[in-house]
């Protein structure tokens, strides 16, 4: 019962991205499949949780209500896919594809199964030991989320001053999702936020791979993924019910959505609204998100206009506008008019935060927390970035690199986010200094995957370095023979 | 992940089954104090002590020391047995309810 609304959301989500087309006429088709699936996955969650938070201030929210909402995303979504359905719309031509050798499918294979297993199992055990999350979880994201599944104006104490100590400011995607679940099922079943951490963990690790499977090739896909699962702090976070992976997620996806519109010289509307929408639902996920949307559109307008020009400017980023502003606009209505000023960044005055910014010994602390989280992330040398380091050794940057334009999009966003991290950071009276306060290793885990994309598109993939796979067609010799014990001269059906 | 050797480090699923019942008695969507014997630090466990009976207590709301009005239900969390004589003559508080294992309901003397 508890995942009625969960199923709706999730169905809505899929055929929506579906709808867009992103990875039509791709190879392999699982992955492809699988890419659509996942980005659909938390893509239908975030707009669910947004309108659960319009029923929720309009005074609707009920059990009819919730389902009724669900259901109309469903049917619009299905509308959507109905009418941009793959026999109405011109189909692209797959690209030539070369024969994957069985060396890379073993090597892949192994790689799936040595990464996934034990994340999976640790994962569990996680889960089933700490069936309420880590702290950040039941402080505040489950938390908040039983205030809004509260019964009547309950869920104003989400947003209330007096919640001061666990952030009543904080965006509510993750929180309303749980909450509408669990209203929809009249009680805190825990098995929601765990069901719901188990699928952005796995949408985020379907999509690193299934993209750099679907644009570059097998073997790329499982040495990244081979280097993601090596973090054990982003593994825990994983099962830890924290609102990093949905945000990372939506990092990753709307990243990705742009990456796919490379495979076309003319991407379709609907994938630019899809790649706005999911950058938007990031600032519905958490404040780090409000930075990244807004990088996020200037960045993707300064690439099309690369792309295409003025032309291409206005088409795509008007439609990457009409998929964000609807969220943008009820996070800036939360923001501005409904949750409290409760965060010491914002509300302190400017010339405060510029001189903590501008601080040499905190900017000499930035850097040493920025140095021993990132060196600190693994079980004894097994260290990601070493990891990662072999990767890049053993693998070599690819010449002349592909999807550039995607990739230089790829490292701007992310750079100018994580500088903008850094900046929060040093601006913020309460978080450099305290150990237990310094958000470095979820903001590392927000960051992971996306920039494991970004950089693993630049490098060549392990299928290179294997000689080429046999020809399928026939030696000579043998079609020599075999057309004679038919009793035809070898020039009388010519082959190949 | 270190799940199967630290399970559960601050014990909310213990917090949620020991405030179970208080929580079910409040009235709908209260507003109550926390009252303790635990320092307000990180050290002591004080601090998940408190978030942990938010958590628990949840969709009621739980304020800790509020600066303006003082809701007239309080909920006592203790590590040990209180003096209930020296907490109504010095706080005001008197006890509603004695829930075991620390736990207390009480109501605020109206001045």
């Amino acid at each position: 019962m508890a995942f009625i609304p969960f199923i709706l959301a999730v169905a809505a989500g899929c055929l929506l991205a579906k709808s867009a087309a992103v990875s039509r006429g791709l190879r392999p088709r699982l992955c492809a499949l699988l890419l659509e699936l996942s980005i659909g996955a938390g893509l239908g969650a975030g707009i669910s949780s947004c309108l659960y938070f319009v029923l929720l201030a309009s005074g609707l929210a009920g059990r009819g209500s919730i389902l009724a909402a669900n259901c109309f995303l469903l049917a619009i979504a299905a509308l959507l896919y109905w009418k941009m359905r793959p026999a109405a719309a011109a189909e692209t031509a797959p690209p030539p594809q070369a024969k994957t050798s069985s060396l890379v499918l073993i090597f892949s294979g192994l790689a799936l199964v040595a990464c996934l297993l034990p994340a999976a199992i640790g994962n569990l055990q996680l889960a089933s030991s700490n069936p309420h999350g880590l702290w950040d979880a039941w402080a505040i994201w489950n938390l908040r989320a039983k205030y809004l599944a509260g019964d009547a104006e309950a869920w104003r104490y989400a947003l209330s001053p007096l919640l001061d100590k666990t952030h009543p400011d904080y965006p509510l995607l993750l929180s309303g999702f749980i909450a509408e679940n669990w209203r929809f099922a009249g009680q805190f079943d825990t098995s929601v936020p765990i069901v719901t951490g188990f699928m952005f963990s796995a949408a985020v690790i379907a999509i690193l791979a299934s993209a750099l499977a679907v644009q570059r090739s097998l073997g790329l896909a499982a040495a990244a993924l081979m280097v993601m699962l090596s973090d054990q702090q982003f593994l825990t976070h994983l099962g830890g019910q924290l609102s990093d992976i949905p945000l990372g997620f939506f990092y990753l996806a709307s990243i990705t959505t742009v990456l796919l519109m490379e495979n076309s010289d003319e991407p379709g509307r609907a994938a630019a609204a899809l790649a706005g929408a999911l950058a938007a639902l990031a600032a519905w996920t958490k404040d780090e998100g409000i930075v990244f949307a807004l990088i996020f559109l200037v960045c993707f307008a300064a690439l099309e206009f690369w792309r295409g020009g003025a032309g291409r400017l206005w088409r795509n980023t008007s439609w990457a506008l009409a998929g964000a502003l609807p969220v943008l606009a009820l996070v800036g209505i939360f923001k501005l008019m409904v949750a409290p000023p409760a965060n010491p960044l914002t509300s302190q005055p400017a010339s405060e935060a510029a001189a903590r910014i501008l601080t040499a010994d905190r900017v000499w602390t930035l850097v040493k927390s920025i140095w021993v989280f990132s060196t600190d992330r693994g079980a004894g040398i097994a260290q990601p970035l070493l990891v990662l380091a072999l990767a890049v050794a053993g693998l070599g940057f690819l010449k002349p690199l592909r999807f550039k334009k995607t990739v230089v999009f790829g490292w701007v966003v992310l750079g100018l986010l994580f500088g903008g991290y850094c900046a929060a950071i040093l601006a913020n009276p309460t978080l450099l200094g305290h150990e237990w306060s310094a958000p470095f290793d979820r903001m590392f885990s927000q960051l992971w995957p996306s920039f494991l994309l970004a950089l693993f598109l630049t490098l060549r993939a392990p299928e290179e370095f294997l000689p080429a796979a046999p020809s399928p067609a026939q030696p000579e010799r043998i079609k020599k023979k075999r057309s004679a014990r038919r009793g035809h001269g070898p020039t009388a059906h010519p082959q190949g | 992940m270190n799940a199967r050797e630290n399970p559960d480090p601050w014990a909310i699923a213990r917090q949620v089954e020991r405030f179970a019942q208080l929580r079910a008695e409040l009235p709908p969507n209260s507003i109550v104090e926390y009252y303790t014997d635990l320092p307000y630090t990180r050290d002591s466990g004080g601090i998940a002590a408190f978030f942990g009976a938010c958590y628990a207590l949840a969709p009621h709301l739980l304020v800790y020391q509020p600066r303006a009005t003082k809701p007239e239900l309080v909920v006592g969390s203790f590590l040990k047995r209180p003096d209930l004589a020296q907490l109504e003559q010095e706080q005001g508080l008197v006890l509603v309810k004695n829930y075991g294992r620390g736990l207390m309901l009480f109501r605020r003397k109206s001045n």
